[in-house]
């Protein structure tokens, strides 16, 4: 058994480990991500519209007027940088898993790399950490200070306490005051009907929102065996004894109930979802998401 | 309606069957801590599961005990006794004390006055509604009072003026005037108490008291009867027994005795010996000193020891269980008349057990030599011997007992469990003592066999030849030959829950009975010389195929079927001793000889050959599985399981008899409709068990 000491210092090296990953995960897929839907007059064209009058005549296409004798403006498509904002869930819950390998420390990882990923695209970003005792607000932000702070901070996340998603979302929404796309790290055990309208604030408000759910095989699978003494991480005070495989069936019967709801109500509000496997390759899964998800902009 | 078990020594498992409480227990302390995030959905599966989990937890738990109980119910092998008791409306019914007071010289003054000494007493304790009548007994039977309830003081003024009278007592025939007086004053409740010395008390006496106690039930069916007899030691102030000085005090209080006692004794046992050894034990809280007559001297030690306070343990060690080639084991002991039966059997004729009666009274030991045991501590009874005769089921009663014991069917003191055929040798004993002669040699006349119309045997009769009374040889000294006579009887008479199946001239010959788990069928042989030669003769063997015809209700008789001496050997599958074949065993080389547990496997010896023996393997339903003719060596019955092993291993054709017994014997009416116990037990554990399968199978869907 490793003591105190150098089981920190595993743990520390197992986190690098990592964020060498997210960094060589960002750098490997960050060219021409943010393809904006802004219109604008930059350089690369777009399409044609009709002109209307007030609009500066310096855009006129002059060629198309002198064949079809027609007023028509140019228009272009405008890069222009993006706004996120990555939310963490930090409850107690997120702390299930093994040293070094809990549903936060992998949630950390991942969002390391996006961070990493779109600071490297000059977008902004910002964080928010959420649970009963600790809440934190970082307004998205491309300055070297910020990425410094925000990195260190996902470095450095601990998890404690309850948390509700839905209230932290209702709370981001009237901090955020531009289209923000929201990357939601969160293991959503959590009251869908107050999720369900959170997101929907969100979407109203036209913000982009992405879930990644973190959960455990165990939490997935409840395959132990004989009996056990549970103790909730988010509030010690609940325990309960049982015979794993006599509720093992039951369990799974709430757990995928939920998961349905889960499901249903982000396919209702068009929200993607990625469900971390704890189990296969983080920069893979990350990156056929990433992928899918330039696929669907296209 | 009594649980009794064959072997209650696997009770004291019992507590066994609180295991699976322990490890549930233990198995608890040892959860595993988790520290758990997705409570929500394990708190919300537990609280709609957490009443059906429990309860299937606790039935789990519930079953599991069971199982091992009923397990090592199943190994106790219990079974039920259905006993006729009689039971009385009221305690409160008023009792009726009936003292029978010996009269006779043999009482001496000094206990006389001692006896009257404790009647005065006991009228002095008795409750005034109460009635006292007492007998006094002598060659003649009278009452001391001549009214029928007569006043305490009126009868302790006239006991005192008793005297001794006649020279022999006629215990019998107090009982038969006491019986009559009850029935006339119709009492109820009697206790029937009798002060005598027990040497007064010869063997036909106790023969006839016992038949007079009988009757005196048949005529009171109604009334409960306690018999106690007190017993006097002589009248010397010490008791010398073999150089061994008993002092008078150790017999008048229970705490006065020595703690230790060793009586060494070789040779021959004098009569005076049995009898102050009998008495010592008798008076030692021993109650279970016996003597059996007509032994060879035997050597006995005898071991008085202090176990507790109050209690003196005799422990009788040595070779005394074997005599003259016979093992014993003592089956009853009737303390009212101090009658003991014993099952003997020799090493010469192991097959055969043969059921002796023997008396403690001192007066029928004669000069001859006698047996001491005890019912409990045949302690250097090696496990083999004590499960040879565990092992017997079928009892062959000898015909000298058996004409001795009017009521023949009576045998539930003897034997615990009944069913098949129990055929009674003919004269083969006197045979095999007399030199392997022939009787037909040894009595006179002959029958010249006159037929016998075997289609009816209801009516069956030794045609024109006229039998006006039954015909028995009763052994002389030491069992033997020599002294032999023929006594006549006039009268057999059945239990009266018997029923007759052949009658000659109005008495039994062959009868029928149940006894507690089936039917029992005996015949009666040792009629005359002409009977000794029809049973050894063709006839016999007709004969018993028709009995098991009817007992098996079939409709024609069985051909070939075995006769003469069988033993059903029981195949225990706890105890030491399997004869022969192991449980489970599997014989390879003649296909399949399966034996389960509670098989029976039968040996059995046909006529007239001896050395032909036949086994079958029954299931638990009394179907034949497997028979086998093969020559067995009887004398080595304790071998039997080689001697087969060795034939089937050497493929030998034994041949001798064919036997489709299994038609048959594999009719359940034939044995009657017994309840085996253990049969409803393992339908109980089966059906728990598949309950928890289903259990099982339901935790996994839920």
């Amino acid at each position: 058994m490793l003591n105190p000491l150098k089981k920190l210092q595993h743990e520390q090296d197992e986190l690098k480990q990592l964020q060498i990953v997210a960094r060589n995960i960002a750098e490997g897929i960050h060219f021409g991500l943010n393809q904006s839907k802004m219109k604008g007059f930059a350089t690369d064209f777009s399409e044609h519209r009709s002109y209307t009058p007030g609009d500066d005549i310096k855009h006129l296409d002059w060629k198309h007027l002198a064949k079809s004798d027609r007023l028509f403006i140019k228009q272009y498509d405008e890069e222009r940088s993006l706004d996120a904002c990555v939310v963490m869930d930090a409850s107690g819950s997120m702390r299930y898993g093994e040293s070094g390998r809990t549903k936060l420390d992998f949630a950390c990882s991942i969002a390391t790399s996006l961070a990493r990923l779109l600071f490297s695209q000059q977008d902004h970003l910002g964080l928010m950490v959420f649970n009963d005792h600790d809440n934190l607000w970082m307004p998205p932000g491309r300055q070297a200070r910020q990425q410094n702070r925000l990195l260190e901070k996902l470095n450095n996340m601990r998890a404690l306490g309850a948390a509700s998603v839905g209230k932290s979302l209702s709370q981001l929404e009237k901090l955020l005051h531009k289209r923000t796309l929201i990357l939601v790290f969160s293991d959503f055990f959590d009251d869908i009907t107050i999720l369900g309208k959170s997101l929907q604030i969100l979407r109203h408000a036209r913000h982009e929102v992405i879930v990644i759910q973190c959960i455990h095989p165990d939490e997935q699978k409840f395959d132990f065996k004989g009996g056990a003494h549970f103790i909730d991480l988010e509030d010690r005070r609940i325990e309960l004894d049982c015979y794993t495989p006599e509720l093992k069936d039951a369990y799974l019967a709430e757990f995928l109930a939920h998961q349905h709801q889960l499901s249903r109500l982000l396919k209702k509000y068009k929200i993607d979802l990625l469900s971390l496997d704890f189990e296969s390759n983080i920069s893979l899964q990350l990156r056929k998401f990433l992928e899918a998800r330039l696929g669907r902009g296209k | 309606m009594e649980l009794l078990f064959n072997a209650p020594k696997y009770l004291w498992m019992l507590p066994i069957s609180i295991l699976p409480v322990l490890f549930h227990l233990y198995s608890k302390r040892n959860y595993q801590t988790i520290n758990w995030g997705a409570t929500r959905f394990l708190t919300a599966a537990y609280e709609k599961h957490h009443v059906k989990l429990k309860i299937s937890q606790l039935m789990i738990l519930l079953l599991r005990v069971l199982m091992i109980m009923i397990l090592i119910l199943l190994l106790a092998d219990p079974y039920i006794k259905f006993s006729k008791s009689i039971s009385f409306s009221s305690n409160t019914q008023q009792i009726h004390h009936v003292l029978l007071l010996d009269v006779s010289l043999s009482m001496g003054t000094e206990n006389l006055s001692r006896a009257k000494k404790e009647i005065t007493e006991y009228l002095e304790k008795s409750i005034d509604h109460e009635v006292v009548t007492v007998l006094l007994v002598g060659e003649h039977v009278e009452f001391l009072h001549a009214v029928d309830r007569p006043q305490k003081l009126d009868l302790i003024q006239r006991l005192k003026e008793v005297e001794l009278l006649g020279q022999e007592l006629n215990l019998p025939k107090a009982i038969e005037l006491s019986t009559d007086y009850l029935q006339q004053i119709g009492a109820a409740y009697v206790q029937l108490s009798i002060f005598s010395d027990s040497q007064a008390v010869s063997r036909s006496q106790i023969d006839s008291l016992d038949a007079a106690q009988k009757r005196m039930k048949k005529t009171l069916p109604n009334v409960k009867i306690y018999v106690k007899v007190f017993p006097f030691i002589p009248s010397s102030n010490n008791v010398q027994v073999r150089g061994i000085t008993f002092e008078q005090n150790i017999f008048k209080t229970k705490k006065s005795y020595p703690a230790k006692v060793t009586l060494n004794y070789s040779g021959k046992f004098s009569r005076e010996y049995s009898l102050n050894v009998y008495l010592a034990t008798k008076l030692l809280y021993s109650e279970k000193v016996l003597v059996q007559p007509g032994l060879q001297e035997v050597n006995i030690l005898v071991r008085f020891q202090k176990e507790g306070e109050q209690r003196l343990k005799i422990e009788i060690t040595g070779d005394n269980y074997i005599a003259d080639n016979t093992l014993y084991k003592v089956l009853q002991v009737d303390e009212q008349v101090n009658v003991l039966y014993l099952l003997a059997t020799t090493r010469e004729n192991r097959n055969v057990a043969v059921l002796k009666k023997a008396l403690l009274t001192p007066q029928s030991f004669g000069e001859k030599s006698f047996f001491t045991f005890t019912e409990i501590e045949l302690k250097n009874l090696r496990t083999k011997r004590r499960s040879y005769f565990d092992n017997f089921q079928v009892i062959i009663l000898d015909q000298w007992e058996l004409l001795n014991t009017i009521d023949v069917l009576n045998l539930e003191r003897f034997v615990r469990e009944g069913g098949g055929v129990w055929i009674l040798p003919p004269y083969d004993n006197f045979a095999q003592l007399a030199g392997q002669q022939s009787i037909k040699n040894l009595l006179p006349g002959k029958w010249n066999g006159e037929s016998i119309n075997l289609n009816n045997p209801g009516n069956f009769s030794l045609g024109k030849r006229p039998i006006l009374w039954l015909e028995s040889l009763v052994l002389g000294k030491s069992n033997t030959l020599d002294g032999i006579e023929v006594q006549r009887f006039y009268k057999f008479t059945p239990y009266q829950s018997s029923n007759v199946l052949l009658k000659v001239n109005d008495n039994p010959l062959w009868i029928i009975g149940r006894l507690d788990r089936g039917y029992t069928a005996l015949t009666l042989t040792s009629l005359d010389a002409s009977w000794g030669n029809f049973i050894q003769g063709n006839l016999f063997l007709p004969f018993v195929q028709r009995l098991v015809a009817y007992l098996g209700q079939k409709s024609k008789p069985i051909d070939n079927l075995i006769s003469g001496e069988v033993a059903d050997v029981r195949i225990p599958f706890s105890k030491g001793w399997r004869p022969n074949v192991r449980f489970g065993q599997t014989f390879s080389k003649s296909k399949d000889l399966p034996i389960r547990r509670h098989s029976r496997m039968w040996v059995g010896q046909s006529l007239p050959s001896n050395d032909t023996g036949f086994y079958y393997i029954f299931d638990k339903n009394k179907s034949i599985l497997k028979t086998y003719a093969v020559n067995i060596d009887f004398n080595e019955l304790d071998d039997v399981s080689g001697q087969l092993n060795r034939w089937l291993a050497g493929q030998k054709e034994s041949g001798v008899y064919a036997i489709p017994i299994s038609e048959s014997m594999s009719q359940p009416s034939a044995w009657g409709e017994s309840i085996y116990l253990w049969n409803w037990l393992l339908i109980i554990f089966i059906g728990i068990m598949l309950t928890e399968l289903k259990l099982s199978t339901r935790r996994k869907t839920l």
